[in-house]
C-alpha cells in the first residue's frame, strides 16, 4: 500500500504537467476553431470586396444603382442594376405580403390553440416544409406553380408573381418558428389578466398577445425578408430572369441573386466584376438585416433580465 | 343593447378563431400538395408523344413482319422509326426505347429489295445500316442472343418463333394524308396535329366541320383514296405512309399522353449515360454521399470544437461577443455568396479547380453555423451537476469535456449534424461554380463530382427531359424525409435519455 503511493507520487509531477499541458493546448486549439465562422466572415468580405470594388473606379455607383440598363456586353456596355433591385424588393414584398396571414394564423395557432395529434403534424409539416432543398421548390414552381400563374393570369408563367409564391412557400417555416417562440415567452399572467378583464380569446390575441411578440415578429419577418432576398436557385428556375424593368406581376424579373448566378459562368473582365459589385450590394444589405436581428435579440434579451 | 353588443363580440371571436386555425391548417396543406406532386411526377411519366402514324392501325399488304427481341422494349414499331433504323441514322436505342443497347438489324434472304423500296430508302444509306442477312433461322437463333435484335422476315409466311425472347410486333405505317386546304394557315389558324382519341371519330365522321379540331372552316370529307383526296377540299384519307412520303402530300400529326411508371429502382443502380440524359444516377448519388462524408470529417470538429469553447470556456466577453456575432452572421449569409467565396478561394486561390474538395469545403463553411448553435444547445442541457462531479474528481477541463460532456450532449450533437447533412445533400446555389459537373463517380478530391441536387438543376436548365428531373427529385426528397425523421429519434432519444 505505501509503496504504491510512492510510486504514484514518483510519477505524478510528470503526468500533472501533461495533463495540464494538454489542458492548454486543446484550449487553444478550441478558440481556433471558435474563430473560424468571424475568419470566415470577414475573409469573404474581403474578397467580394476585393473583387468588386474596382468596378467603382471605372463605373460610378450611382449610374450603377440608379440606372435600368444592362447591358453588358453592348458597345458601350452599361451596367445599372436598378431593375434587379427592384425585383428583388418586389418579391420580397409580394411574398410577405402572401405568406403573412398564414404564418401569423399557424403562430397564434400553435402558442394559443394547438395541442394533441394536430400539434404534433403541423409541427412536423412545418420541419419538413423547412428542410425541402430549394431545388425541389424550384422544380415545383416551374412545373406546378408557373403553369397555374399562366392559365390564371396570362403571360407566360414565368414571372415576379411566380417567384413570389415559391418565396412565400419557402420563408413561411421562418417566420412561424420564430414569431411562435415570441408568444410563447409572454408570461402567463399577461394572458390571464386579459381573460380576467372579461376580453374573449381573440380580443387577447389582438389586444395581448400579437403586440407584446411584436419584437419577435418583427424579428420574424426580417429573417424572411433575408431568406427571400438571398435565395437563388428557386427563383432563377420560375422568375424569367429577363434583366428588364418588372413593370407588373407578371412581367418577368431578375433578381440580384439571378444576375450573379446567371452570367458568372462566361463573364470576363469588368462585368465579372460588375457582377461581384452586385454581390457587394447583396451582401451589404443581408449584414445589415443580420446586424438588426442580433441587435434586436440581444435588445429582448436584456429587457427580460 | 348589452346583449346585442356581447353576441356580436362572441361571434367575431368564434370567426377570428375558426379563421386562425383555418389559415394554419394551410401550411399542412401547402406540404402534402408539394410532397404528393413530387412523388406523383416522380412515379408516373405523363407525357406528350407525336408522331406521324395513327397507333394501331397498319396496312394490309407489308412486304415483310418485323421481329424484336423483347429487350429493346418495342412494343409496336413504327414506319418512321424503321426506316431510320435501315437508313443507318440510328445506332442506339436509348433514344428511342431508353434501353441501353445498340441497334443489331436482321433482314431474311431475298427480302433487301422490297425492304428498300417499302421504306423508301437508297440502296447505300441501306448497307451503311449493315444489316445481317441471312436465312430465317439463322437469323432467329441470333437474334435471341442479341438484345437489341431487330429483323424483318417475310410476312405471308406463317411459321412459330423458336423463343420467347423474340417478339413478332405491329408495323404501324398509315398516316392521316389531308388535303392542303386543311393544314394551310389562315389569320393565326393552322391545323397541324390532332388528339389520338378523335382520330377514329374523324375517320367514322363524326365531324363535320375542321373548326370542331381548332381548324378551319371546312367541311371534312373522308375519302378513301390518294386520288378523290387530291382533288377534294377538306378531305382526310388514312393511307399508307410510303405512298404519302412518295408524293409529298400533307398530314396531320398524332399527338397521344401516354401514362408510363417514370421512377424505377434500376434508375438508382445504373450509371448516368451522356451527362444524365439516359441510364440513371448511381454515381451521382455516390458522389452525393462523399461530398457528405468530406464535409461532415471538416465540419463536425470545428463546429463542435466551436460550442465547446463557446459552452465551457469563460474568455472575456469581448472575445465571445465577437465570436458569438461571427456566427450569427455567417448563419444569415446567402448561399450564393457561399458559392462566390468558394469560387474565389478554393477554386481559384488554391487552384483545386471545380472538385469534390472545393464544393465540399464550401458547404463547410455553409453548415458550420448550424452544428454549431445546435452542438451549444445540447452542450448547456448538459446538467451542471456532472460537469462540477468530474472537475472535484480532480479531473482537468479538457478531460471533463471529453470525457463527460460530450459523451453526455452527444445525441444532441448527433441531431444537429443530422440536420446539417440535410442542409448539404440540398445545397445547389452554393455548389454551381465549386463542385463541377463531371457524371463520373469521383475518385479523388480533386474531381469533378456532381451531386443530386446540381443533377436536378442541370437537368432542368439544360433542358433534358422534366421526367428524369422528377424522378431524381423524388430520391432526394426521401433522402430528406428519412434524414429528418432520424434526427427527430435522435432528438427524441436525447431528451429522454442524455440530457440528465
Amino acid at each position: 500500500m505505501i509503496s504504491n503511493y510512492h510510486i504514484v507520487q514518483g510519477e505524478r509531477p510528470r503526468k500533472h504537467r501533461y495533463r495540464k499541458g494538454l489542458d492548454a493546448t486543446v484550449s487553444r486549439l478550441l478558440l481556433l476553431t471558435a474563430s473560424v465562422s468571424i475568419v470566415t466572415v470577414v475573409l469573404i468580405t474581403l474578397f467580394i470586396l476585393a473583387k468588386g470594388l474596382p468596378f467603382f473606379a471605372e463605373v460610378p455607383l450611382t449610374s450603377f444603382l440608379f440606372s435600368t440598363d444592362w447591358r453588358p456586353s453592348g458597345s458601350p456596355p452599361s451596367y445599372g442594376i436598378l431593375s434587379f433591385i427592384v425585383t428583388s424588393l418586389a418579391v420580397t414584398v409580394f411574398a410577405l405580403l402572401l405568406t403573412m396571414p398564414i404564418a401569423l394564423s399557424t403562430a397564434i395557432y400553435l402558442s394559443e390553440f394547438a395541442k394533441g395529434k394536430v400539434a404534433v403534424t403541423l409541427r412536423q409539416s412545418i420541419e419538413l416544409l423547412s428542410g425541402i432543398p430549394s431545388i425541389i421548390y424550384g422544380l415545383f414552381g416551374i412545373a406546378a406553380i408557373v403553369p397555374m400563374v399562366r392559365n390564371l393570369f396570362g403571360g407566360n408563367g414565368y414571372s415576379v408573381l411566380s417567384a413570389s409564391i415559391i418565396l412565400a412557400i419557402m420563408i413561411l417555416p421562418t417566420i412561424i418558428n420564430v414569431s411562435e417562440v415570441s408568444m410563447r415567452s409572454i408570461s402567463r399572467e399577461l394572458r390571464e389578466a386579459s381573460v380576467a378583464m372579461g376580453a374573449t380569446r381573440w380580443q387577447t390575441i389582438k389586444g395581448v398577445v400579437v403586440p407584446a411578440a411584436r419584437s419577435g415578429i418583427v424579428s420574424s419577418i426580417v429573417l424572411g425578408i433575408g431568406r427571400a432576398v438571398g435565395e437563388t436557385t428557386a427563383v432563377l428556375l420560375v422568375g424569367g430572369n429577363a434583366p428588364l424593368f418588372p413593370t407588373s406581376p407578371l412581367s418577368m424579373g431578375r433578381t440580384l441573386t439571378m444576375n450573379i448566378v446567371t452570367d458568372m459562368s462566361y463573364a470576363e473582365g469588368l462585368h465579372m466584376s460588375g457582377l461581384f459589385a452586385t454581390a457587394i450590394l447583396l451582401f451589404v444589405f443581408i449584414l445589415t438585416l443580420n446586424f438588426i436581428i442580433v441587435s434586436v435579440t440581444r435588445k429582448s434579451r436584456l429587457e427580460r433580465n | 343593447m348589452g346583449i346585442n353588443f356581447e353576441n356580436r363580440r362572441r361571434f367575431a371571436d368564434t370567426v377570428a378563431v375558426a379563421s386562425i386555425k383555418a389559415f394554419a391548417m394551410v401550411t399542412i396543406i401547402i406540404l402534402v400538395i408539394i410532397l404528393g406532386y413530387i412523388f406523383s411526377k416522380g412515379l408516373i411519366s405523363n407525357k406528350l408523344y407525336e408522331s406521324p402514324v395513327v397507333p394501331g392501325h397498319s396496312s394490309d399488304n407489308q412486304p415483310f413482319s418485323v421481329l424484336v427481341n423483347t429487350a429493346t422494349g418495342f412494343d409496336t414499331m413504327q414506319y418512321q422509326v424503321l426506316q431510320k433504323l435501315y437508313d443507318g441514322r440510328t445506332f442506339s436505342l436509348r433514344k428511342l426505347t431508353g434501353v441501353d443497347h445498340d441497334v443489331e438489324l436482321y433482314v431474311e434472304t431475298g427480302l433487301e429489295d422490297s425492304v428498300i423500296k417499302y421504306l423508301e430508302i437508297d440502296e447505300t444509306s441501306f448497307k451503311r445500316s449493315t444489316p445481317i442477312i441471312g436465312s430465317r433461322e439463322e437469323i432467329l437463333r441470333a437474334m435471341v442472343a442479341s438484345p437489341g435484335a431487330i429483323g424483318l422476315v417475310h410476312g405471308s409466311s406463317t411459321f412459330t418463333i423458336p423463343s420467347n425472347r423474340i417478339d413478332m410486333i405491329l408495323l404501324e405505317d398509315m398516316v392521316l394524308a389531308v388535303h392542303p386546304s386543311v393544314t394551310r394557315l389562315v389569320g393565326n389558324i393552322k391545323l397541324s396535329k390532332i388528339d389520338v382519341d378523335v382520330v377514329n371519330g374523324l375517320l367514322h365522321g363524326a365531324f363535320t366541320s375542321w373548326t370542331e379540331l381548332n381548324g378551319q372552316h371546312l367541311p371534312v370529307r373522308v375519302v378513301g383514296s390518294l386520288k378523290e383526296l387530291l382533288v377534294t377540299e377538306g378531305s382526310v384519307a388514312l393511307l399508307p405512309y410510303w405512298m404519302v412520303q412518295h408524293n409529298e402530300i400533307d398530314i396531320l400529326h398524332i399527338t397521344a399522353r401516354k401514362q408510363s411508371q417514370n421512377f424505377t429502382f434500376r434508375y438508382i443502380f445504373q450509371k448516368p449515360v451522356e451527362m444524365g440524359k439516359y441510364g440513371g444516377i448511381s454515381t451521382i448519388i455516390g458522389n452525393t454521399l462523399l461530398m457528405v462524408i468530406v464535409t461532415l470529417l471538416i465540419a463536425t470538429p470545428l463546429g463542435v470544437g466551436a460550442a465547446v469553447f463557446m459552452v465551457e470556456y469563460k474568455a472575456n466577453t469581448r472575445v465571445m461577443a465577437i465570436i458569438r456575432t461571427g456566427v450569427d452572421l455567417l448563419a444569415g449569409v446567402p448561399s450564393i455568396i457561399f458559392g462566390l467565396f468558394g469560387l474565389l478561394v478554393f477554386v481559384q486561390l488554391a487552384g483545386w479547380s471545380f472538385s469534390l474538395i472545393s464544393g465540399s469545403m464550401t458547404v463547410v463553411i455553409m453548415i458550420l453555423p448550424t452544428i454549431i448553435r445546435t452542438s451549444e444547445e445540447a452542450l448547456r442541457t448538459v446538467s451542471s451537476g456532472l460537469r462540477e462531479a468530474s472537475v472535484a474528481l480532480g479531473a482537468t477541463k479538457w478531460e471533463t469535456i471529453w470525457r463527460v460532456m460530450l459523451p453526455a450532449a452527444s445525441p444532441g450533437i448527433v441531431a444537429g449534424v443530422i440536420l446539417a447533412i440535410g442542409r448539404a445533400v440540398g445545397e445547389t446555389a452554393a455548389l454551381i461554380y465549386t463542385i463541377g459537373s463531371g457524371t463520373a463517380l469521383a475518385t479523388g478530391p480533386f474531381e469533378s463530382a456532381r451531386v443530386l441536387a446540381m443533377h436536378i438543376f442541370l437537368t432542368i436548365t439544360e433542358g433534358q427531359s422534366i421526367d428524369k428531373a422528377f424522378a431524381s427529385a423524388m430520391v432526394l426528397v426521401v433522402l430528406v424525409l428519412i434524414i429528418n425523421v432520424v434526427a427527430r429519434l435522435t432528438v427524441r432519444r436525447f431528451f429522454r435519455h442524455g440530457a440528465t
